[in-house]
């Protein structure tokens, strides 16, 4: 606050001026001989008046300025204002008789009608020509003080507003930090596991295509090594041994107690084994042997067959899995590409498997456009999709995936049968943050809704949640359509 | 002699397949079987005779269709089938976060966690270290099982019971 500016202000608005009071208070110094004995001259920096000090004085700036100084309890000195030609000096300690309020400096070169209290009394009353003057330049100091107060106190006021807006800014901005922070880590965590998933099911293939052709050579070896003649009737058991099994554990109890029944010297164990052959070929047997021993001949060939079909059908879905794995982990090309959307949401589908045990899971995938895109981050907004609707109904319900090609977009819907979604919830839900599961949850973070709408943003998307009238949420995902290409 | 039961609860049926088939050296003197839920496991133990069936060790996989395995096994355990009074029970999975484990632990009574993929030693070595407790604990005579059980363990027991008959 520049007091400079406070001085046109008041100037006109004062009968008399406030410079023609210190002419005519200079004028009778002169006359009565008052200058050499009170009107001091001081040079930039001395103190004209020191606070604390009971100096017991006041006095008149009459040319210069001078700055009035407060020491903080801290020790630092501030500036409090500046006064010039006209201001009255030490006005309070003179009114309340008491020690300094603040210290005055003189600025520059400064004039100043300095005197003590008594001084100043015994002035006035020798020569009454002052008194007028001097209260007209008193009055006018604390007028103007307490101008400057009240606009200080506005200027606090305004200045605390700014404050407050600034802090709650900050506020914003140090949590956005930390949002946009976690979602790099986060971001930096997926795909490091995406590399090193991508290199597990690359070295996994070697094993699984180990496995998978030894089994071929192993059904021909073993075949050759037995010597089954192809007119024995035991190479129908053997290749039955691959069909596919009719039987489920009940059917298979209840046969087994059937076949007791009907081979009462027949262990259990046997018994067991032979309930899980197809029945056409354990009834129409020329002769059926009574003994472990004779069944033996039976189910060995059997079971090889049916062990070698395991190990095929197992190693074909490891390598199903291991495909998928690849497709979906690939480490993150930052280059845009033309994603099949259709085979991204398949593969998240059989990656995710194990998270919908016990839910009905109904895909229903149409034959989709490609997108222009990153098909990394894409699987990853179907995961947490996928992720959450599973997390909401626990361990039953229908999780229902629809993609379709519409109107020059693929909309990809997904939907659960839980809970649904609170519905003052529903606008907030892409907020960092959102979660409805316990601290500590799987995906805890509660980023995976802000970080499947950045991305559907990113690919030009839409993103949208509501709940279904009929029960359970439904989220909905648009993205653009590549021109030209179809998936 | 009670007739003394192995469940398998596993709802992939090749790997309960392979698990029944590293347990049938047991079936000479146990009753083996394989349930391919939780649902079917509860209709195998209702059909049980409390006065003569006993189950001896019970198998369970966890994440399968239906309710899961840990929850089946504290069901159980707060049900107290007789049947079930002095039952071994083997958490067996490829799948059980750390929660799901002590729950396990604390609030199942599970006796061992067993993890997949297994080796057919390792399971048969553990069922028979299992078993071999259950029959001590149930305090079924021994003698019949010493071929397929722990038999050193269980002469032992033999050896001991007849000192406190002696004595006693």
């Amino acid at each position: 606050m520049k007091p400079a500016k406070d001085f046109p202000e008041k100037s006109g608005s004062r009968t008399p001026g406030r410079e023609s009071l210190v002419a005519a208070i200079e004028n009778i110094c002169a006359s009565a001989g008052l200058t050499k004995q009170h009107i001091h001259r001081f040079t930039s920096g001395e103190v004209i008046l020191g606070e604390g000090t009971r100096g017991g004085k006041i006095g008149l700036i009459l040319g210069g300025t001078a700055s009035l100084v407060k020491r903080t309890e801290e020790g630092e000195t501030v500036h409090v204002d500046t006064v010039g030609r006209g201001e009255i000096i030490g006005l309070l300690s003179y009114f309340a008789r008491e020690i300094n309020f603040v210290s005055v400096h003189a600025a520059d070169d400064t004039r100043v009608f300095l005197v003590d209290w008594d001084t100043f009394d015994t002035l006035q009353e020798e020569h009454p020509e002052l008194a007028e003057p001097l209260g007209h330049l008193m009055r006018d100091t604390l007028m103007g003080r307490y101008r400057r107060l009240v606009r200080i106190h506005l200027d606090v006021a305004r200045l605390n507003q700014e404050l407050a807006a600034e802090r709650s800014e900050l506020r914003e901005t140090i949590e956005e930090l930390g949002h946009t922070r976690s979602r790099l880590v986060n971001q930096e965590k997926l795909a490091m596991l995406g590399k090193i998933v991508a290199g597990l099911a690359h070295e996994l293939n070697n094993p699984v295509s180990a496995i998978a052709r030894n089994t071929d050579y192993l059904a021909e070896i073993l075949q050759r090594l037995v010597g089954l003649d192809p007119g024995d009737p035991r190479t129908r058991w053997w290749a039955h041994g691959g069909d596919n099994r009719t039987l489920d554990t009940r059917a298979q109890r209840a046969r087994a107690a059937e076949l007791g029944n009907r081979f009462p010297k027949v262990s259990r164990n046997t018994l067991r084994r032979l309930a899980a052959v197809p029945a056409d070929l354990v009834d129409n047997l020329d002769a059926s042997p009574a003994t472990d021993d004779g069944w033996e001949d039976w189910l060995l060939p059997f079971e090889a067959g049916r062990f070698l079909h395991t190990l095929r059908s197992a190693s074909t879905r490891i390598a199903r899995l291991v495909r998928s794995l690849k497709n979906y982990a690939r480490p993150g090309h930052e280059a845009l590409e033309s994603v099949d959307v259709a085979t991204g949401l398949r593969d998240t589908l059989l990656i995710l498997a194990h998270h919908f045990k016990g839910l009905e899971v109904v895909a229903d995938i149409g034959e989709l456009p490609y997108v222009r895109g990153n098909a990394g981050e894409l699987n990853q907004v179907w995961t947490n999709l996928l992720v959450n609707a599973s997390e909401a109904m626990g361990d039953n319900g229908t999780l229902t995936l629809r993609a379709a090609h519409t109107d020059g977009e693929v909309r990809v819907t997904i939907e659960d049968t839980g809970p649904g979604l609170p519905q003052e919830k529903v606008d907030t839900i892409f907020e960092p943050h959102y979660t409805t599961k316990a601290q500590g949850g799987q995906f805890g973070l509660g980023l995976g809704l802000s970080i499947a709408r950045e991305i559907v943003h990113k690919h030009g998307g839409t993103i949208r949640a509501e709940n279904r009238p009929e029960g359970g949420a439904r989220f909905t995902v648009t993205l653009p359509a590549e021109n030209g290409r179809r998936g | 002699m009670p007739d003394i039961h192995i469940l398998c609860i596993e709802d992939e049926p090749d790997v309960l397949d392979a698990v029944l088939r590293d347990l049938a050296p047991f079936e000479e003197k146990f009753t083996l079987t394989g349930a391919a839920d939780a649902a079917e496991a509860r209709e195998i133990l209702e059909g049980l005779d409390p006065e003569n069936d006993a189950v001896g060790l019970i198998f369970c996989d966890h994440i399968m269709p239906g309710q899961r395995g840990i929850e089946l096994l504290i069901a159980l355990k707060k049900e107290n089938l007789q049947p079930l009074e002095y039952t071994r029970k083997v958490l067996f999975t490829g799948q059980a976060d750390h929660a799901d484990t002590i729950q396990a632990i604390n609030e199942a009574g599970i006796d061992h966690y067993l993890a997949k993929p297994w080796e057919a030693d390792e399971l048969r070595g553990l069922a028979r270290k299992l078993l071999t407790e259950f029959v001590i604990a149930a305090r079924i005579p021994p003698l019949p099982y010493m071929a397929v059980l722990d038999g050193a363990r269980l002469a032992e027991v033999i050896h001991d019971r007849n000192d406190l008959n002696e004595t006693g």
